[in-house]
Formats: structure tokens, sequence, C-alpha cells
């Protein structure tokens, strides 16, 4: 296994929050709001919980989504080589959890050009912090 | 015979002013109808100069509090370095932009613009922003 690159990203929900309640999300609609979204989470398998959480009106819910995701493809986009730093977007991801809750981070397409390479993934959460650390490595070819 | 069928009363009523058929037909009908034609003129919008696109941004800039105090904005003003926003900043600033000029940036454009000139350019060259 050789590591190929680290990532880490520290954000405050709170920076989340400030722009949701500036915008009165998600009590009204909020083009803004719904467009950040869209650009942070994927549209099949994180928008959707995105979206029922703003239609629950569960603000705290959908400023963890929100936070969480942008937290852990910050450290990800870090990890990146410059070239596919350069093609990397947001919504292309999404974080997935195994069955013990480890959090692993998935791209198909990625996979697909990178096939030998694999993330290690971890995300801490204090109070009001959201810290993740991504670790691109190769696996040996056997 | 019904009394409208006479054939005096017909041959009276035809050359009486109250027989208007000649009127309808194709020789005499008037060659456009004597009605209103609503006519309505609306007036252009300014043209969106590249002057008054950096005036607008520089608003946004200017009431935006993650901008770091004291930083000067300008032309060349790096949104990172100058002005001391991070990447959540920096997509937060660019979908202000897209909401004043009425604009959506694909996210690979959007990556590509790290100078308020980079935006002003982007923005000069979308045909429909406002």
């Amino acid at each position: 296994m050789t590591v190929l690159g680290i990532g880490t990203d520290l954000i405050r929900k709170t920076r989340f929050e400030t722009i949701l309640t500036k915008h009165n999300y998600p009590n009204v609609t909020s083009s803004h709001v719904v467009r950040l979204a869209k650009r942070i989470l994927h549209p099949e398998r994180e928008y959707p919980l995105f979206l029922k959480s703003s239609k629950d009106c569960d603000k705290s819910q959908c400023v963890q989504l929100l936070a969480g995701s942008w937290c852990v493809k910050e450290a990800l986009f870090k990890s990146l080589s410059y070239s596919d730093q350069q093609l990397f977007s947001f919504k292309d991801w999404f974080k997935l959890n195994d069955p013990k809750g480890r959090p692993f981070i998935m791209n198909q397409d990625y996979f697909t050009k990178h096939p030998n390479e694999e993330f290690l993934v971890s995300i801490t959460h204090d109070g009001d912090y959201i810290a993740s650390t991504v670790i691109r490595q190769q696996l040996n070819n056997a | 015979m019904n009394r409208f069928n006479h054939p005096i009363l017909r041959t009276a009523f035809s050359k009486s002013k109250w027989n208007l058929s000649k009127y309808t037909s194709p020789l005499f009908r008037p060659s456009y109808a004597r009605t209103m034609i609503p006519l309505r003129t609306y007036s252009s919008t300014p043209s969106l100069t590249k002057e008054i696109i950096y005036d607008r941004i520089v608003e946004i800039l200017e009431s935006y509090d993650n901008v770091k105090q004291g930083s000067t904005i300008s032309p060349a003003a790096s949104f990172s370095k100058d002005l001391g926003l991070d990447s959540l900043d920096t997509v937060e600033v660019l979908l202000e932009l897209e909401n004043e000029f009425s604009i959506l940036i694909p996210d690979n454009e959007a990556d590509e613009i790290k100078t308020v000139q980079q935006a002003v350019d982007y923005i000069a060259a979308q045909e429909d922003s406002i």
C-alpha cells in the first residue's frame, strides 16, 4: 500500500446554520440554500435526505447533512492529485457507512478511472465542530 | 307566400338604406378593420458594462461579513489570498453573484473564478446576465 495523498478539513456547523438562518430556511423556500445543497450533495444519495429534512422543518438535520458532507468532501479534495482536483465536483461523491458505522466515500466514475486506489475516511464531531481526515492510497497489485 | 318574401317589398328593401349586404361585398369592404390595434413599446434595460458589473460585485463583497477586515477590494483581488475567503465563503459569494445577476454558474466553471476580475469577465461573457 502506497499513500498517494492526504487531506483534512475542520468546519464549524454554525457557518451553515448562519446561512440557513439568513434565508429563513427551511421555514421558507430559498433558491440560495437549494443551490448550495445541490452543489454539495449527491443528487441521488444525499440530496433526497436533505429534501426530507427540509420538509420536516428539521433545521439541525439540514445543517448536519450539509456540514458533514462538506467536511468530508473537502478533505477528500485535498488528497486528490492536482489533475483530479481540476475535475472535482462535490456532488459526484457521496458518503456511506458500513454496517458497523465506519464511513467511506464513493464515486463510481473515479474508481473506474483509478481502480487501484482507495480512500480511508475518518470523521469526528465535537459540539459545533466537525473534522475529517482522508487518506488516498494505492492498493498493492496482486 | 309569407310577407317577407313579397317581391315588391324585397325590391324596395334591396334599394333601401337598411340593406347593408352591399357593404359586405369584397369590393366594398375596407382593407383594414377600423379597430384599435394595441401597440406597446418596452424600454430596453441599460446594457450591462463591466464597470456596472464590478460595482455590483464590490457591493456584494462589502456586505459579506467574512471578508477580511482591512482588505481592499480591487479587480485583481483574489478571493482567498487578498480577501481571506475560504472555500465555503467563495462558494457563498458565487451563489450571491448567481442571484444578483440571475445566472447559473456550473461547478467546473465556478472553480476557475478566483479573483474579482475573473468574476467580472465571466458575468460579462454570459448573454443572459442582467
